[in-house]
């Protein structure tokens, strides 16, 4: 999470420094690039200019099979049926492999659904001691620093036993009596230096 | 004579107009309390920023998508005979100054592509996706990030 947070501030800022020169090579730093994102055609002059390869390669296959697109030209050759089939062939298998595992996926029995409920009862559960706990240590705190502040402007609080509940008296010990106790010593420290 | 089919075109625009987005309304998040709110004062600044912060967490997925759609589409023709060579004599060639007469994309479009989209992008929509959801059990990450490669790898 932690990592991911760097991870995603870093790599943003890097790719949108990128951008900026993407952007400024595709408008105005290159003429003509931008009609082509725009429009999807090029100049033939343009393509001859900066892709001098491709434009070449266009041009003889156009001229070998006249009703191509030039823009098979760019994508490499051009498939032949064989070949074709075969890639489809693999796109079928592939999917029909995934589609299985996916079927297989939610085929839960009920034992499997009784222990991922308990699981999950099991987590709401620490989520919530954990949370008791966080609110017991964020009071303790607080009154820590009222004390403090209410100290300094010359008022002593003495902190009022808050009666926890009864559930939590056992896991969670009462935040004010702590309070307290860490407000002592540092008081006598004080008088101790004057 | 074409260049950029509807396809190409298509994802292209989506990636660059929700990126857009992405990046200010980032920026605003990122930077908006040291920049923006000595400028707009509090009460603007906060109907900014959770705009913003909206916008980003509905706006990224559509990024993402967008990304790996044009991964998909545009890896086969990036990664041609001419790429194999690209890299090691191209790269040379270009460093010494000299004009090299490219293939449908250059030296510079070709690492544009791989590392700006293909690499830094995916890696910004994973990390955000970990920064989304972080209720998941992030142990099974490790996982779910196979999956995905495998995903992809499958895909291209």
């Amino acid at each position: 999470m932690q990592i991911a947070n760097i991870v995603h501030l870093v790599g943003g800022l890097l790719v949108m420094t990128l951008s900026l020169a993407h952007i400024y090579i595709g408008s105005i730093g290159m003429e003509g690039a931008l009609d082509g994102m725009k429009t999807g055609y090029v100049d033939e002059t343009w393509a001859k200019e900066h892709h001098e390869l491709w434009y070449d390669e266009a041009m003889r296959s156009q001229s070998a099979e006249p009703r191509a697109g030039c823009i098979d030209a760019g994508c490499g050759p051009r498939l032949n049926g064989g070949e074709m089939m075969k890639r489809l062939i693999v796109i079928a298998a592939g999917v029909v492999l995934s589609a299985g595992a996916w079927a297989k996926l939610p085929a839960l029995n009920e034992e499997q659904k009784a222990a991922a409920a308990e699981k999950k009862a099991k987590a709401d559960e620490a989520t919530k001691k954990g949370n008791e706990q966080l609110a017991a240590a964020q009071d303790q705190v607080a009154a820590m620093r009222y004390i403090e502040q209410m100290k300094a402007k010359g008022v002593t609080v003495t902190p009022t036993p808050i009666a926890p509940p009864a559930a939590a008296v056992a896991a969670v010990p009462a935040p004010a009596p702590a309070a307290a106790a860490a407000a002592v010593p540092r008081r006598s420290r004080l008088e101790r230096e004057k | 004579m074409q260049r950029f089919n509807t396809m190409e075109r298509a994802t292209h625009w989506a990636m660059a107009i929700s990126f857009c987005v992405l990046a200010v309304s980032g920026l605003v998040m990122l930077f908006g309390k040291h920049v923006l709110l000595p400028l707009f004062g509090y009460s603007l600044f906060a109907t900014v920023a959770v705009v913003c912060k909206n916008v980003h967490n509905f706006i990224g997925p559509l990024f993402i998508l967008s990304v790996s759609c044009s991964s998909c589409c545009s890896s086969r023709t990036t990664c041609g005979r001419s790429h194999r060579c690209a890299v090691d004599t191209q790269g040379r060639r270009i460093a010494d100054g000299e004009h090299v007469p490219s293939h449908r994309f250059n030296f510079g479009e070709k690492t544009w592509f791989w590392l700006g989209v293909v690499g830094l992008s995916s890696l910004v929509g994973v990390s955000g996706l970990v920064l989304n959801f972080p209720n998941f059990e992030q142990g099974g990450r490790s996982c779910r990030l196979r999956t995905s490669c495998t995903l992809s790898v499958v895909c291209w």
